[in-house]
């Protein structure tokens, strides 16, 4: 992890998140990086799990996926 | 000594004590408790419709609640002090102030520990009188289970015994008629006592979890909220509640107590972490921030794959664009 700091925005992370083709597109670009976001990203996920409505457990997951980005500081 | 008894003996009985002896803490509090209860007596007697006030009391009412302890010694098993007035001017008979103060505040004692809410207090007592003596009776907490007082008088000496039951009783008058009451702990910070016309002086109190309460208080509480201010307290009183939610909007400080017991709990609400060598000019970096908070970075983002928690094409990314450029969707986009 020495290729210093990447900053994912939001759409990014959501590509990861779903994994997929997007995702197997950007990875390359993630070696020996670590990555990053702004507490804006992390404001939309939760803002998109409320609108969404989603329920619990599926909030905790976020959170904790969004967490480990956030080096778990949530 | 003359080998008479001194003019007012206390005896603290309980696992607290030894034979002759009390720890100074509980010594001090007591003492502390005690001294506010005789002088907010004399501010009662003297006339004073509230007896509690800030500044100095009166000269009359310091001069003459002056003591010297004149003896420690031992009951079996117990702690007994003995107090002398330090002012030895002679008195007419009926004409002593400070012996007046001291027979309505032992007096009063017993009867606050045994009358009803709805019926009036003694002569010489208030809420402020009270106060003082739940002040003095927090040794009920730390081990101490009962406090005799004599008055040594010409005639009969009155007793009275303070008890951890009555201790209850003085709380319960404090806090009046129980109507919407509650209690909140935490952490005594940002008071304003700053007069308003519309508006009654307050501060906050910073529960260890959840969000901090608005207090409001009245001109005779505000010596008390000065002493608490940045301690650890327990507040009882009225509140008032958002109709929906039901948080509480603010209470109105019935009774304020100091809980020494839990103040190490104060401090979890102080910033945590290692502190920065830099001065407020320079920035950390992220290292350096991380490095305080004790978080790494993830190892593998190949972990993040397959955990989002909507549908494939549920509309995220549209969405976040419309959240960040609200009335552009179906325009040029760059």
């Amino acid at each position: 992890m020495n290729g210093g700091w990447i900053l994912f925005d939001t759409n990014v992370v959501s590509y990861m998140m779903r994994g997929g083709r997007l995702a197997a597109a950007y990875a390359p670009h993630l070696k020996r990086r670590s990555p990053a976001i702004a507490f804006i990203t992390v404001g939309e996920l939760y803002l998109w799990g409320g609108e969404c409505k989603l329920g619990r457990a599926e909030t905790k997951g976020t959170r904790n996926d969004v967490g480990k980005l956030c080096g778990d500081s949530l | 000594m003359s080998g008479r008894d001194p003019l007012l003996k206390i005896r603290f009985e309980g696992k607290a004590v030894g034979s002759g002896t009390i720890p100074v803490p509980h010594l001090l509090r007591f003492l502390s408790g005690m001294d506010k209860a005789l002088q907010r007596t004399g501010w009662v007697l003297q006339g004073k419709s509230e007896s509690v006030r800030r500044g100095q009391p009166p000269k009359k009412v310091k001069q003459n609640l002056e003591f010297d302890l004149v003896q420690l010694t031992h009951g079996s098993p117990a702690a007994v002090l003995g107090f002398e007035r330090r002012q030895t001017t002679m008195h007419l008979p009926g004409m002593d102030f400070g012996l007046e103060v001291l027979k309505r505040a032992i007096g009063g004692l017993a009867t606050v520990q045994e009358i009803a809410l709805e019926e009036p207090l003694p002569e010489g007592c208030d809420n402020g009188v009270l106060k003082a003596w739940r002040d003095a009776g927090t040794l009920f907490r730390r081990g101490i289970a009962k406090i005799e007082f004599t008055l040594r008088r010409q005639d009969t000496p009155i007793s009275t015994v303070f008890t951890p039951k009555g201790f209850r009783r003085i709380q319960v008058h404090i806090q009046g008629p129980l109507t919407n009451m509650r209690t909140i702990e935490g952490q005594l910070l940002m008071a304003d006592f700053k007069e308003r016309k519309t508006r009654k002086t307050c501060c906050r109190v910073h529960p260890s979890v959840g969000d901090s309460v608005l207090c409001l208080f009245d001109e005779e509480q505000k010596e008390e909220v000065l002493s608490d201010l940045l301690h650890y307290v327990r507040v009882i009183g009225e509140t008032e509640e958002d109709p929906v939610s039901g948080k509480i909007k603010s209470i109105q400080i019935h009774d304020i107590e100091r809980l020494e017991e839990s103040e190490d709990e104060s401090v979890d609400l102080s910033p945590q972490g290692a502190m920065f060598s830099q001065n407020f000019w320079e920035s950390p970096s992220l290292e350096e921030l991380a490095k305080a908070q004790g978080v790494k970075p993830m190892e593998d983002v190949r972990d993040l794959f397959g955990t989002w928690p909507g549908e494939v094409d549920d509309g995220f990314e549209e969405w976040i664009d419309e959240l960040r450029h609200p009335g552009r969707k179906g325009s040029d986009r760059s």
